[in-house]
């Protein structure tokens, strides 16, 4: 074993001592005086905008449909899923209290089970076990475009008055936000991947998209909580780490070291 | 207590083992790892028949519960119950032939990928018709660089440039340009979220996010 471990040498090493600090400084930073100054500062608009659209469909007797997207727990973006749903907690909080839950439409069977127990456990929270309903978390379909274009139809039958498009799509996505459009439905989104942004970006204003890492915010915004916080605090000093070492390793290539 | 604490004690070890099993070259670890990842893909099948269950249950719920037969809603039943009845018929297929049978390959070739290629020549369609929403939704200048570099991808997608003309050296010059910015600016969208899918991960085997089991406080 130990020759084993000295045989796969320096990358090893590096990369649980990366690992390990990384560990630490989630783990300190959240302790930290500035975690907590950094509370006040938001990030990301979108998430603080949920709030008034559950009043609104409060108001207009309207539901709010959250699109999850086909990110299932085994793949890559999973925790792009996971991230979503910690964005949506406010969000399906509040509309549990307001009795108006959202419905969500997930393409992965993993997401409707991490989805179904979000909304049982808000409810069980609330006190208002008797109000779920099994409905209110739909796995539509396994593939992203059959997902995109079921999530359309839903939006299209149901009395739905805001759209929130959150998780891992691809341009198909488009389908359905152009169905909200065409219905005059208020849209919001996020995504990681390219296309799927590609396909946002004309349908969203500004203020109402969440674009690569800012849906990594949505914990943070949704929860105020000082370790979401910390997290997005350890993004940054990671972000800047690999900027300077991307410098580093320019200036060494335009030097004529070469680094392997 | 056990709602939170078996959960989390499972989802911690699990995690600390498939990151041991991948990081550490050690065949214990890495055989844990392996079967870690099966007992997964297992579960997820389950989760498929969940998932499954689910949508029969809410398209039976709606074909049940309307309230009246009339319009839209009969048009909302109907569909339902084409669906109900052709998600079990594929069900009974597949289950006597497997998913190599005659009928299930029938199936796969004249329904699924038609009806799937269908939704993607429509997604080209909805993609140009929300480009030209683009002028509705954001006056700014950043919708004509957005304009300008989608005509440019044009340019680029077509072999050879323009039909007669080709593709003229000045404008390669600023193809090129448009295409090294977008480039980095690509690397830096994936080095964003690969950045933040670390932590996300972290968070988790720290319990410090807990999605796999209920909330016990929120500390602020």
């Amino acid at each position: 074993m130990g020759s084993q471990l000295i045989a796969y040498g320096a990358p090893l090493s590096i990369g649980i001592i990366l690992l390990s600090a990384l560990a630490l400084a989630v783990y300190g930073a959240q302790r930290g005086r500035r975690a907590r100054e950094a509370r006040t500062l938001s990030v990301v608009p979108l998430f603080h905008a949920f709030a008034d659209e559950v009043g609104r469909a409060a108001e207009e007797g309207t539901s709010i449909h959250v699109a999850l997207g086909n990110g299932g727990l085994l793949g890559e973006d999973s925790m792009v899923s996971v991230a979503a749903l910690q964005g949506l907690s406010g969000l399906t909080e509040l509309s549990t209290a307001y009795d108006t839950p959202p419905f969500i439409t997930t393409g992965d069977p993993t997401l409707y089970i991490l989805a179904d127990n979000q909304i049982r456990e808000a409810h069980m929270r609330l006190g208002t076990m008797d109000h779920y309903q099994a409905a209110s978390v739909r796995f539509v379909a396994p593939t992203p475009s059959l997902y995109a274009a079921a999530a359309g139809t839903l939006c299209n039958d149901e009395a739905v008055g805001t759209n929130i498009s959150l998780g891992s799509f691809g341009a198909e996505i488009s389908l359905l936000t152009h169905t909200t459009a065409a219905k005059g439905i208020k849209g919001y989104g996020g995504t990681t991947a390219a296309p799927g942004l590609a396909a946002l970006y004309p349908e969203l204003e500004a203020d109402e998209v969440a674009i690569g890492e800012e849906l990594f915010a949505g914990g943070a915004e949704a929860t105020g909580r000082l370790s979401s916080w910390a997290g997005l605090r350890a993004q940054d000093l990671l972000r800047w780490l690999v900027i300077i070492g991307i410098v580093i390793m320019a200036i060494l290539s335009l030097m004529g070291i070469s680094v392997s | 207590m056990f709602r939170w604490f078996l959960p989390t004690l499972v989802a911690v070890i699990v995690a600390v083992i498939v990151l041991l099993g991948t990081l550490v070259p050690i065949s214990a670890f890495q055989n844990a790892r392996e079967i870690l990842l099966r007992g997964a893909t297992v579960l997820a099948a389950f989760a498929l028949l969940l998932a499954f269950g689910n949508l029969l249950r809410v398209h039976i719920g709606r074909i049940v519960n309307q309230p009246s037969s009339s319009g839209p809603v009969k048009k909302h039943r109907l569909a339902s119950i084409l669906l109900v009845l052709s998600a079990l018929a594929s069900l009974i297929v597949v289950l006597l032939e497997g998913p190599a049978g005659s009928t299930s390959q029938i199936l796969m070739e004249a329904v699924l990928i038609p009806g799937q290629s269908a939704l993607l020549a429509l997604t080209a369609v909805t993609l140009v018709v929300a480009g030209m929403r683009l002028y509705r939704v954001r006056r700014h200048v950043n919708s004509l660089l957005f304009l300008m570099a989608a005509i440019l991808a044009i340019l680029t997608v077509s072999p050879g440039g323009l039909p007669f003309i080709g593709l003229p050296k000045a404008l390669q010059i600023v193809v090129d340009l448009v295409n090294s910015v977008a480039t980095g600016g690509i690397r830096g969208l994936i080095l964003g979220v690969a950045i933040g899918t670390i932590i996300a991960g972290l968070r988790v085997i720290l319990t410090i996010d807990r999605p796999h089991s209920p909330k016990r406080t929120v500390s602020r």
